[in-house]
């Protein structure tokens, strides 16, 4: 018997809260005159693209993210987006279609950004637009994430040798990309 | 030097001229007879319409038929330099070249052309002029494989050679040239991590003079400036040999037939040789 009771009380509950997501019911707004009833919440990041033979740095007005690891991942993924010129078109080395599949930190306060296979497969560059692209994914990061000790890249989530056959990502990329230029 | 052959306009326009580096010959539809100067600088052997002139020193010819006066004119330009007579001489022994890239990493491409396959088709060539000359070759990759970087470093540090050259592409139009680079002395960072596998420290001042004779080689030849970096690729950095990486310019901007492939590997033979010097 109370069983029954307690699948009636869970009936009608659950009656109750779909009936608030009926389609076509709108949600009461607020309403003030002039005002928008709801101010939204921007931050900003500073993304810089490896564009010919430098580092562009973009600023890119977002939604507030709450907690250094949803910064992390807004970085990482405006970073993807690459950078369009006034035309429209790509003018960054970003390879096309490439997503962020993860992002973890270890103890040793080093980011592990683990990207998808287009990053590798979609590269048409030489040692320097691999080098440009892995420093400003580390200077992306470095710039808008608190408490980051380093960075380092993984595929697929697994550790891979190289991104583009040229330099290391057997490694953090702090060192590899702190040689100037 | 200039050789100039004049008579009657019919008698010139009909004359068939074949030529090559060392020998000209001159067919006259009638017979005829020649006043030459003395002393000329070549052999000349005159038959009833024929004639053959033999320089002393061999070069380019060119061939002009001129009117007013009629005249056959030929320019026989010495070649400018002796070394481009003479094989050039490189000291150095032993060689390992690196195609970059292989197998599903394709590098740079353009249309039909990829980087993995040129550099391949290049450091072949490369090596079979080596060869030649005697050197002991080896190649990371004789084939389109896939080769991490890790096995090219091993195949170089296994097979300690005097020189290492790893060839690549650029995406630009300029050929790019690599030497190795390390962290200054005295730097604070935590562990230089990157630079662990420095065995190519002990070789940086001669990374850079091979470097500087490939840049001034390829100069001369292309007649272009060829931008420099020192940077800490790991193909660079843990190379036991003197080494630097090329970068050609993309197959987007240059056509890597025969002849362009001849000239860029005559210009690094010539860049080893000065290096050596």
């Amino acid at each position: 018997m109370f069983l029954v009771l307690l699948f009636a009380a869970a009936v009608a509950g659950g009656y109750l809260y779909f009936a608030k997501m009926i389609p076509g019911e709108k949600p009461p707004v607020e309403e003030t005159a002039g005002i928008p009833a709801k101010t939204e919440d921007l931050f900003s990041l500073r993304i810089y693209y490896p564009v010919g033979n430098q580092l562009q740095m973009e600023e890119r007005r977002l939604p507030r993210r709450s907690g250094q690891m949803a910064i992390a991942e807004a970085t990482v993924q405006e970073y993807l987006k690459g950078l369009k010129g006034p035309t429209g078109a790509e003018i960054s080395a970003v390879p096309k279609d490439a997503k962020l599949l993860g992002l973890y930190k270890g103890a040793d306060r080093v980011l592990y950004v683990d990207l998808s296979d287009e990053i590798r497969r979609n590269f048409q560059g030489d040692v320097f637009t691999e080098y440009l692209l892995l420093k400003g994914l580390y200077e992306s990061l470095i710039s808008n994430v608190e408490d980051v000790q380093d960075v380092k890249v993984i595929i697929e989530g697994k550790e891979a040798e190289t991104l583009g056959g040229h330099l290391y990502l057997s490694y953090p990329l702090k060192d590899m990309v702190s040689y100037g230029y | 030097m200039r050789i100039v052959f004049e008579a009657e306009e019919p008698f010139i326009s009909k004359a068939k001229v074949t030529a090559s580096s060392s020998r000209i010959k001159i067919e006259f539809s009638e017979p005829f007879s020649i006043t030459p100067q003395k002393n000329l600088p070549f052999e000349l052997e005159v038959s009833e319409k024929s004639l053959v002139v033999t320089p002393r020193e061999k070069g380019e010819i060119k061939f002009f038929r001129l009117s007013s006066p009629a005249r056959l004119v030929f320019d026989i330009q010495k070649k400018e330099l002796q070394s481009e007579k003479q094989p050039a001489v490189i000291l150095q022994k032993v060689f390992v070249i690196d195609a970059g890239h292989g197998g599903y990493d394709f590098g740079i491409t353009y249309g039909n052309a990829s980087e993995k396959d040129i550099c391949l088709d290049l450091v072949k060539d490369l090596g079979a002029v080596l060869s030649k000359k005697g050197k002991k070759i080896f190649l990371t990759r004789r084939v389109d494989q896939y080769l991490r970087i890790a096995d090219r470093i091993s195949l170089v540090n296994q097979k300690n050679p005097d020189v290492f050259i790893s060839l690549h592409f650029s995406v630009t139009k300029n050929f790019t040239i690599y030497n190795p680079k390390f962290a200054e002395q005295g730097t604070d960072e935590v562990v230089d991590i990157y630079s662990l596998s420095s065995r190519q420290k002990r070789f940086v001042g001669k990374s850079k003079a091979l470097a500087d004779a490939i840049e001034k080689a390829v100069k001369d030849e292309f007649k272009v400036d060829i931008p420099r970096r020192e940077m800490p690729i790991p193909v660079l950095n843990s190379a036991d040999a003197p080494a630097v990486l090329i970068e050609s310019p993309s197959p987007r901007f240059v056509v890597y037939d025969q002849q362009m492939k001849a000239r860029l590997v005559k210009a690094i033979i010539n860049g080893i040789s000065a290096y050596g010097q």
